[in-house]
């Protein structure tokens, strides 16, 4: 699948965000002083709105991206919509309430904890729903989304406590999350990656009791759409080294610099980290193979 | 509404392509672009149409295929388009509405006013049977003419689709598939039609009726392919470009 920059900021910059209000809704957030509840918010709402924006760019006709929030019933990406735009109007009314008096109603913050979650994984199964595409269709593909995402968070969390008051009480648990994290997408890429697909240009043509099927003409000269979108190749060459440089990014390096004890390096990795999520994330689609290119050739 | 409508519709109107009589020659996919580029939504647009690299949005395409039968390697040219499945998979993710299957024929459309262009429902299709509209930036498919096959203004031989009328050799048949004496589904039983890509578990209304065996033909020295040439990789410039030079010298 191409691997579009606007869904690779998406997926990657409101996965971090709703882990950023995932924590908040928690509690998990060191607050100095009152303003900082709504500093916090604007960082989380930004990522949030930023990644959702991106999104928007994908769309041919993005004025008409309210239409999206109606299809609740059967579409995984309208439930994303409706959850996200709830989260995030939840999250206003949480951090006015908690500015104004100066209490965390917790209630409402467990709500945006939860919300934040299921926003994250009505994204994951936009893609982990369509059967068409093998690797994104496997059950773990949701956990993998909200692994990352409530790491991310964490991470942020560390950074954050190290600006506000100097030094953080997180590096246990950022630990945690980040081992978790690493394997989950560890086995989702030995599992998901290991599939053996049923479907092959025998099934495809339906001609597979008479003998083996291979293309012998492309329905046109040129590249067609499908093909662009869905028979993306260049990045299965480098396969192997990304997912290396993607590995060290996301997890090893976070992992060094967050014992390293030096207060700018922890509160590098945040940037550390999304490099190697952005990394992830182009490989999650540059790999995934889509089953109409069985019609072109391909053969998975 | 893109919940599929809760009773499959009793009406199952759609193609029998039989792979023994197409030739190849894309008259259908030429009628069929002609029909939808005139109609009533937007035109299917082209882009750079007389340029080096042009590309454009058509409903129907036709694939040729070789098949290694056990005596002499066959030829099959495989026209495709949209199979207005029962399960439609491309109907269920729309997040706007835009994309429905027709309660009464069971025809699956798209609301081009609606569609915000996102392109979900083409990743949904395994058949490849949507595609992006470059100018329109909406999503195109086939709609089996429903602008000809109800249309009273037209001379009754033409109440088909496009490429139905337009076909000289009489491969594609169209009718209603949820009628077990209509001709097409008597075709269907006769000659054993089948879906495409059944374990996608989306029940195509389309068939597709086999090559018959070719009795005349017996292999002489049939000599081995060559075996597979490592594929081309395909030439990247720009950013791209770059990223793929500096890997590759990273090993």
């Amino acid at each position: 699948m191409r691997p579009a920059w606007s869904i690779i900021v998406f997926t990657s910059l409101s996965g971090l965000g709703f882990g950023l209000l995932f924590w908040f809704g928690l509690g998990f957030v060191v607050i100095n002083e009152l303003i900082d509840v709504i500093l916090f918010t604007v960082l989380g709402v930004m990522a949030v709105s930023i990644g959702l924006m991106s999104s928007l760019l994908h769309l041919g006709h993005p004025k008409r991206a309210w239409r999206a929030l109606s299809q609740w019933r059967s579409s995984w990406l309208s439930r994303e919509g409706v959850c996200a735009v709830a989260t995030i109007l939840c999250t206003f009314i949480y951090s006015g309430v908690w500015y104004i008096y100066g209490e965390r109603p917790s209630a409402l913050g467990l709500f945006i904890a939860i919300l934040s979650l299921l926003t994250v994984w009505t994204t994951a199964m936009i893609y982990a729903s369509l059967r068409t595409v093998l690797r994104w269709y496997h059950p773990l593909t949701p956990w993998v989304y909200l692994a990352l995402s409530v790491c991310g968070g964490l991470i942020t969390l560390n950074a954050w406590e190290q600006i506000i008051v100097g030094q953080s009480s997180l590096i246990e648990i950022t630990t945690i999350g980040l081992v978790i994290a690493f394997g989950v997408k560890s086995i989702w890429w030995k599992r998901a990656g290991s599939q053996q697909s049923e479907s092959t240009p025998e099934t495809a043509t339906g001609l597979g009791s008479l003998g083996q099927v291979d293309l012998l003409m492309s329905p046109h000269t040129e590249e067609n759409w499908l093909q662009h979108e869905m028979g993306f190749v260049v990045a299965r060459r480098h396969v192997y080294r990304l997912s290396q440089i993607a590995v060290a990014l996301t997890f090893i390096l976070p992992l060094a610099l967050l014992w390293s004890g030096i207060s700018w390096l922890i509160m590098l990795i945040p940037i550390v980290h999304f490099a190697g999520i952005l990394i992830e994330r182009w490989l999650f689609f540059a790999e995934a193979k889509h089953v109409v290119t069985l019609f072109y050739g391909e053969r998975h | 509404m893109t919940m599929l409508p809760e009773e499959p519709s009793a009406k199952k109107l759609g193609l029998v392509i039989d792979l023994d009589i197409c030739v190849g020659c894309h008259a259908c996919v030429v009628n069929c672009k002609e029909w939808n580029t005139g109609s009533e939504g937007a035109p299917l647009s082209d882009v750079n149409a007389y340029g080096a690299q042009q590309t454009g949005a058509w409903l129907n395409r036709i694939h040729t295929f070789e098949v290694k039968t056990d005596s002499v390697a066959q030829v099959v040219h495989f026209p495709k388009s949209c199979l207005h499945c029962t399960d439609a998979p491309c109907v269920t993710v729309c997040p706007t509405g835009a994309s429905y299957k027709r309660v009464d024929d069971g025809i699956v459309l798209v609301n081009e006013d609606h569609c915000i262009g996102c392109g979900l429902c083409a990743w949904a299709c395994p058949y490849g049977a949507r595609e992006m509209d470059p100018v329109e930036q909406v999503m195109k498919k086939c709609t089996l003419c429903v602008d000809r096959i109800y249309n009273e203004n037209l001379p009754e031989e033409d109440r088909v689709p496009a490429c139905v009328r337009t076909c000289p050799t009489g491969a594609r048949a169209f009718g209603d598939l949820g009628d077990p004496e209509s001709d097409v589904s008597q075709s269907v039983r006769d000659r054993g039609g089948f879906d495409l890509l059944p374990e996608q578990e989306t029940s195509p209304v389309n068939k597709y009726l086999p090559p018959r065996e070719k009795r005349h033909l017996v292999a002489s020295d049939r000599s081995q392919p060559d075996s597979q040439t490592e594929l081309q990789s395909p030439d990247v410039n720009g950013f791209w470009g770059w990223v793929d030079s500096t890997l590759t010298k990273l090993g």
